[in-house]
């Protein structure tokens, strides 16, 4: 190190319809014009992440001159409130953007990043809001339960058909898997003509809300639809979340092309898993990121 | 109207013993009267980050009756400085002290530290080396009594994950052990834990606080999956002892999820109901 770092990191509460949130804001020496905010992903993770990742993050993409903004939304962590969920949290990243605005007064536009169910409520935002310019996602959660029984069978259950276990396995798991599949079978044909028509309609009707009774793919392809942005993703390949999000991609040719539209960057690792709970693996999503943020 | 309308969220950076380190402050509103301050002293790891929203329900009704709750993340971990493999468990015990003397500071007294699984084991470690004997309550949730089993615990994470990687060589944690010794440190479940923690938690026992914690008030909360499941000999052992050192011990169970180690956002509103309970009487 050349000399010592002037960042800082600061705690901060801000209010979203009355509740306090607690966040961390990390104030580079001099902030570029591009933040980012981190919405925390899946399961009862709170702002540091697994194995504090988004804390390891959020330092090396602030001494890059990046501000990082990480918080807890409502109900999550360390910040009040009723407990939502990752699908009702737009008003919450919205309070997390306006004050990482009105904090850092370099911020001109932010690139949200979240991982798992993180990267779904960032999808269902992002295109609502002109500040956001850019989304980072990692091993994005499509989650139906059709859709993990497929990845499942797929992915899982198609490579051990010899071995010795795997009926052992199928009963001790206690997993429905040839029901799961049956009833997904026989709902895909009837579901699927309506549902493209709605999809597509709903793709361009951009003033009008995400309908909430479409399925969460449904949903995803709508808010992907209206984000026309760059996008960087990451997929871990030891992860059922990220397979199940692959065979989405594969099941048309919309969601093909989506996805392989020159703005959407994919980078795989292999051999992580769903949090990349390595500091190998930690570190190479962080040094794409800051190639990437830096690239546009 | 949500519940936290009693409830003043204070987060800060403070100075603690290596670095400077993340505490939040659930304070009671002006408007109650302030009966004290509790240091919740953390779990270990993943079962941190995964008692956070019961910690924030917790605060809250602590608020309410005019209790503040102050949680602190130590050294090396959740939004402190410095690098978990720097971590050590004098450093964490005195962030801890640090914490109380800020708190003083800032004028809200303490009356007592609240472990959860091993940080329980720190929590006593902290008031048995207090010169100042500030600490008058102790309460243990789920307390970790054998340090050592909890550190087989944690390298098994490592194992367990490893097992679906065929092209990875079997690992045991005898072999953990010894990477540890010769290397210095090991890489678990994304902790690169260093030799010293690992020692220090693994030669650490519950038992060995007993004769030093005579002069304080003990609430042990022990989780059970039902009521009527009886506790382990290990469990009623340990409680003998409480007994020959003449603890003044309260011991009671709640049952509930076990919320430090769930995949899912889960609360054990038992757990807390118990704890105002005891501190009413207290």
């Amino acid at each position: 190190m050349a000399e010592a770092s002037v960042s800082t990191e600061e705690a901060k509460v801000f209010s979203c319809d009355g509740d306090s949130l607690i966040g961390i804001l990390h104030r580079p020496e001099r902030p570029a014009k591009r933040a980012v905010v981190i919405v925390v992903g899946g399961g009862p993770q709170y702002r540091v992440g697994g194995h504090r990742q988004l804390v390891l993050w959020s330092r090396r993409l602030c001494d890059q001159g990046i501000a990082v903004l990480r918080f807890d939304y409502r109900g999550m962590g360390d910040s009040y409130g009723d407990f939502a969920g990752f699908e009702n949290v737009d008003a919450d990243i919205k309070a997390a953007i306006d004050y990482l605005f009105a904090e850092v007064a370099e911020v001109e536009e932010v690139v949200l990043w979240g991982e798992c169910d993180a990267s779904s409520a960032i999808i269902f935002y992002a295109w609502s809001d002109s500040r956001v310019k850019g989304a980072v996602l990692l091993n994005p959660w499509v989650h139906t339960p059709a859709g993990q029984a497929k990845a499942f069978i797929k992915h899982y259950y198609w490579h051990r058909l010899k071995d010795k276990a795997f009926w052992e396995k199928v009963i001790s798991l206690q997993f429905d898997v040839f029901g799961s599949l049956k009833s997904f079978l026989a709902n895909l044909k009837s579901s699927f003509a309506n549902k493209t028509e709605n999809v597509s309609a709903q793709v361009n009707s951009e003033s009008t809300p995400i309908p909430r009774n479409l399925d969460i793919p449904s949903r995803m392809y709508i808010g992907f639809a209206r984000f026309q942005a760059p996008i960087m993703l990451v997929m871990s390949g030891r992860d059922f979340v990220a397979r199940e999000f692959d065979d989405l991609i594969a099941s048309s040719q919309e969601w093909r092309d989506r996805m392989s539209h020159p703005e959407v960057v994919r980078y795989d690792i292999p051999d992580a898993d769903h949090t990349f709970s390595t500091n190998e693996w930690r570190n190479a999503v962080v040094g794409w990121a800051e190639t990437w943020l830096k690239s546009w | 109207m949500s519940s936290n309308s009693l409830s003043i969220a204070h987060p800060q950076f403070i100075a603690g013993a290596a670095g400077s380190i993340f505490v939040l402050h659930h304070r009671p509103v002006p408007s109650l009267p302030y009966k004290g301050t509790i240091i919740f002293v953390p779990p270990f790891n993943e079962e941190m980050n995964r008692s956070r929203s019961m910690l924030t329900l917790l605060a809250t009704r602590l608020n309410a009756e005019g209790y503040g709750l102050a949680i602190v993340d130590l050294y090396g971990t959740g939004d402190s400085s410095g690098n978990y493999v720097d971590a050590s468990w004098e450093i964490w015990r005195q962030d801890i002290v640090a914490v109380a003397d800020w708190l003083e500071n800032e004028g809200f007294s303490c009356i007592g530290l609240l472990g959860l699984r091993l940080g329980a084991m720190l929590a006593a470690e902290v008031l048995v080396k207090d010169a100042g004997k500030r600490f008058k309550k102790l309460l243990f949730w789920q307390p970790v009594t054998d340090g050592k089993i909890h550190l087989v615990q944690f390298l098994r994470i490592r194992l367990a994950a490893n097992l679906e990687r065929q092209t990875k060589e079997k690992e045991t944690t005898k072999l953990l052990r010894s990477k540890l010794m010769d290397e210095g440190s090991v890489e678990v479940a994304g902790y690169e834990i260093s030799r010293e923690l690992a020692e220090a938690i693994d030669n650490t026992r519950m038992i060995n606080y007993f004769e030093a914690l005579q002069g304080a008030t003990i609430l042990w909360l022990e989780h059970r999956n039902e009521a009527d499941q009886p506790l382990p000999k290990a469990l009623t052992d340990t409680l003998s002892k409480c007994e020959e050192n003449k603890l003044k011990l309260d011991f009671n169970t709640f049952v509930g999820p076990a919320f430090w180690q769930m995949h899912e956002r889960t609360l054990a509103p038992e757990v807390i109901e118990k704890t105002l309970d005891w501190l009413r009487l207290a």
